[in-house]
């Protein structure tokens, strides 16, 4: 009897035990949530097992074609995101042996991953960069360690995990994060590699790739921006901009002897480009898969599978180029469409297909989020006007997040239009408050000029959450000449911030011709609080109306005590009897 | 009793009206010259530019018999001449590249890793076999050894004409006998033990295919002639 019992609690572990068992299978991800999919990826390779990822609702329809027949199946599906409802039972019906671990989130996942893995070796990255996961994931399989994405919000669990192991061999803090996981990390002393830029912490963890894994003929060039199979396949990742690979990234791999690159991300040829004539090294581009249906003959090539992770968007377009003959002055105007981004410009003037001068900024420029800005350069170009000549700018533009990661390029050759307009365009600045009801700043500007304006409105380094930011009004602001115009910014602020900013530096840079803003206002006014008159009217309602309610309560009274006492009782008089 | 229900209703309404003037003054401004500013910003969604145009066509071909047979399955396509179109597996998502700078071949093979500085040409014609099966429309029946016409390079490797299997696909539904349009070859790679092989194709400019249309390329690839799944990834060199 006892040995019945005995044997039926072996029976029931191994139950429990058995869906996590670590033994290769395929795992297929079913999740939205990118931590998902990255710490299955990285999971499956630690056990040597192939891994898919869910890329729609649809993929479901293909699943069967990756996987062969019979397949053991490792799923991991998301308890809120993910892209299809019961895969385990789909897949069962279509003859796979399948068991799921359902993730009630990714960083939960996560750790639930690393606890299964049962191993002793760690790299830390913060979940807001997505690149640094990308960049490290080559280490961590050469090592066999795992990634671990920690923030604020895990970190308890993160540490009490880490202090519960008989040992750690490795820590290995990896790129920026917080500082509240630093100082609970600071603990277990990792090694810490964070230069403040993630081409540097790229290299730094390449070279350390190397010295794990000496041969190493071929690297994965990608932006880490999004995550395919060969990219946490194993062989080192080297990060590259959209359009431009950095000078440090070119050394690296002028003395990396490598003997060839793959890159994975079609859009990033150009930057491959660069880097093959810079290096000489042989690239070779993997532009796309091709799925046999057997549905039809005629199948397309398909896309390769990519998730796509949190990143900045950096995205800078041109405007238009003009000359203006007035101040012999070549205006360039950029639009910029993701976050605060450097530039640097160099726009050659073409005369009928010949450049007969550069321009260009000798200066780091900078354009805010959602703005809209013009550039003058100092230029006469009076003799080719009116001379029937095609006038061309050919422009090279380079940008980025900041002046040291300047990945980006903008190249255009566009025409050059001729502007015979003078700007008399005028603002003052008015009151700057913030309305508590609504969380919405404003900005009041006067326009006392016979022109109308355009404006881009930005409040410079704001205390928002003990950090400084820039909140500006999206877009180009527009006054009409002889007005005046209230423009609302929604931020939310709390007590708090309202204490931290008394005084808000305001830049506003206007002009007459849309996205031609080369006049400025630069004032630091107060920060006033547009929700004390609304309290000073409830206020002055409710003590009116309280007033009217006594003068309301006296009078009843006097009137009550005017009145005979026979009117303040009511008699039952007979009712007319007998009638 | 009048005067007293006056008085009431009197206060009801002084206690209703203040009640509804601190909800007007509570009610928020028009929103008027507001864009609300999203402090999170979103991965984007692709790698290239999302469009509705249709992918660029391909197709199954048979170059060794009219028949069509379970064995081949043929790709078509443009890489420079409009852009490289392609939606992904699910369907649910097209893109759109502008591949500049590429060489003038294209590659297709199982391995999802190629070691690409280990390239050689493949002459022994009876490869993958084991997908094909050994009927009549096997590879060694498809291709023939020594027969590419073209040199070119891989990487640093050069691919000298008359050193690997070759095929010429059908153009506009016939087969190919004054030219050498699309020619196909056989490269391998020392990657691993198994999928070695990668089929190449050496891209045109714009020239007319199996149904007359104008492609780049137009690449044969053996499948899994029994299951049909067979996955292969496809690659371009930078020039």
């Amino acid at each position: 009897m006892q040995r019945g019992v005995a044997l039926l609690i072996v029976l029931s572990l191994s139950c429990l035990l058995l869906p996590y068992s670590t033994e290769a299978k395929t795992v297929v991800v079913n999740s939205q949530d990118w931590i998902d999919v990255y710490s299955g990826m990285v999971y499956a390779r630690l056990t040597d097992g192939p891994v898919l990822f869910m890329t729609s609702k649809r993929y479901i329809t293909i699943l069967d074609k990756m996987m062969p027949p019979g397949e053991s199946v490792l799923i991991i599906e998301s308890d809120r995101l993910p892209y299809s409802a019961n895969l385990a039972g789909t897949l069962r019906r279509q003859g796979y042996d399948t068991q799921t671990i359902f993730s009630g989130g990714g960083l939960a996942l996560n750790l639930e991953l690393a606890k299964q893995l049962k191993t002793t070796k760690f790299i830390i990255v913060d979940p807001t960069y997505g690149f640094n996961a990308v960049s490290v994931a080559p280490y961590a399989i050469a090592t066999k360690a795992y990634v671990l994405i920690v923030e604020d919000k895990n970190i308890d669990q993160v540490f009490s995990y880490l202090a519960s192991l008989p040992k750690i061999d490795k820590l290995l803090v990896y790129g920026q994060v917080s500082e509240t996981v630093l100082q609970k990390l600071s603990g277990f002393s990792p090694e810490i590699i964070d230069t403040g830029h993630r081409y540097k912490d790229n290299i730094e963890i390449l070279n350390k790739y190397f010295q794990a894994t000496p041969v190493s003929n071929q690297a994965v060039l990608t932006s880490g921006e999004f995550l395919e199979n060969q990219i946490i396949g194993g062989e080192p990742v080297i990060l590259v901009g959209k359009e431009r690979v950095l000078e440090n990234t070119i050394s690296f791999v002028k003395n990396a002897n490598l003997k060839t690159g793959v890159l994975i991300g079609n859009d990033l040829t150009r930057a491959a480009k660069m880097l093959k004539d810079a290096t000489g090294l042989p690239i070779f581009v993997k532009i796309g898969q091709g799925v046999p249906m057997g549905i039809s003959t005629y199948e397309p090539i398909k896309a390769l599978d990519m998730f796509f992770l949190p990143a900045l968007v950096i995205q800078i377009e041109l405007g238009y180029v003009q000359y203006n003959t007035i101040d012999k002055t070549l205006e360039i105007v950029y639009r910029n469409r993701g976050s605060r981004t450097t530039l640097s410009g160099a726009i050659g003037i073409m005369v009928d297909g010949t450049t007969i001068m550069t321009v260009g900024d000798k200066d780091l420029q900078r354009l805010e989020r959602n703005e809209t800005r013009g550039f003058r350069y100092q230029v006469d170009l009076s003799e080719y006007i009116g001379q029937n000549k095609n006038l061309t700018a050919d422009i090279f533009t380079i940008y980025g997040e900041s002046p040291e990661i300047m990945d980006r390029a903008l190249a255009a050759q566009v025409p050059i239009r001729i502007s015979t307009a003078d700007d008399n365009c005028e603002l003052k600045l008015g009151k700057v408050t913030f309305d508590e009801r609504t969380q919405r700043i404003s900005v009041n500007l006067e326009n006392p000029s016979d022109s109308d304006c355009y404006a881009s409105i930005n409040l410079m380094d704001m205390t928002i959450d003990d950090q400084k930011q820039l909140v500006n009004y999206p877009g180009q602001a527009f006054i009409t000449a002889g007005s005046r115009e209230t423009f609302k910014i929604k931020q939310r602020l709390t007590p708090v911030d309202i204490a931290d900013n008394p005084n808000v530096h305001v830049r506003v840079l206007y002009g007459a011709h849309d996205g031609l803003l080369f006049k400025i206002i630069d004032e630091t006014v107060q920060f006033g609080m547009a929700g004390e008159y609304t309290l000073i009217i409830i206020i002055a309602v409710i003590a009116i109306l309280l007033i009217l309610v006594i003068v309301l309560f006296v009078l009843w009274r006097r009137s009550r005590k005017e009145k005979p006492l026979s009117s303040q009782f009511e008699y039952h008089k007979p009712r007319g009897r007998g009638l | 009793m009048k005067q007293k229900l006056t008085i009431s209703l009197i206060l009801v309404s002084l206690f209703l009206f203040s009640v509804m003037a601190i909800q007007a003054l509570a009610i928020p401004e028009g929103l008027d010259n507001i864009t609300i500013i999203d402090s999170q910003e979103k991965a984007p969604k692709t790698g290239g530019a999302p469009i509705t145009a249709d992918a660029g066509n391909v197709t199954w071909l048979n170059v060794s018999i009219k028949k069509q047979t379970a064995a081949w399955q043929g790709f078509v396509g443009n890489l420079t001449n409009s852009g490289l179109v392609l939606d992904d597996t699910s369907g649910d998502r097209f893109y759109s590249w502008n591949l500049t700078n590429m060489s003038g071949e294209i590659y297709a093979s199982r391995n999802a890793s190629i070691y690409w500085y280990t390239i050689s040409p493949e002459n022994v014609c009876a490869v993958d076999e084991a997908l094909t099966g050994k009927g009549g429309d096997r590879v060694s029946k498809t291709f023939d050894a020594s027969a590419n016409t073209v040199n070119f390079s891989v990487g640093v490797i050069a691919i000298n004409s008359s050193s690997a299997c070759s095929a010429l696909p059908y153009i506009s539904g016939a087969k190919q006998t004054t030219t050498n349009t699309f020619e196909n070859l056989i490269l391998s790679t020392a990657t691993g033990a198994t999928n070695n092989t990668i089929y190449t194709g050496i891209l045109e400019a714009g020239t007319a295919g199996f149904d007359g249309q104008e492609y780049n390329f137009q690449l044969l690839v053996p499948v899994n002639k029994t299951t049909g799944l067979t996955t292969y990834y496809l690659y371009a060199e930078v020039e």
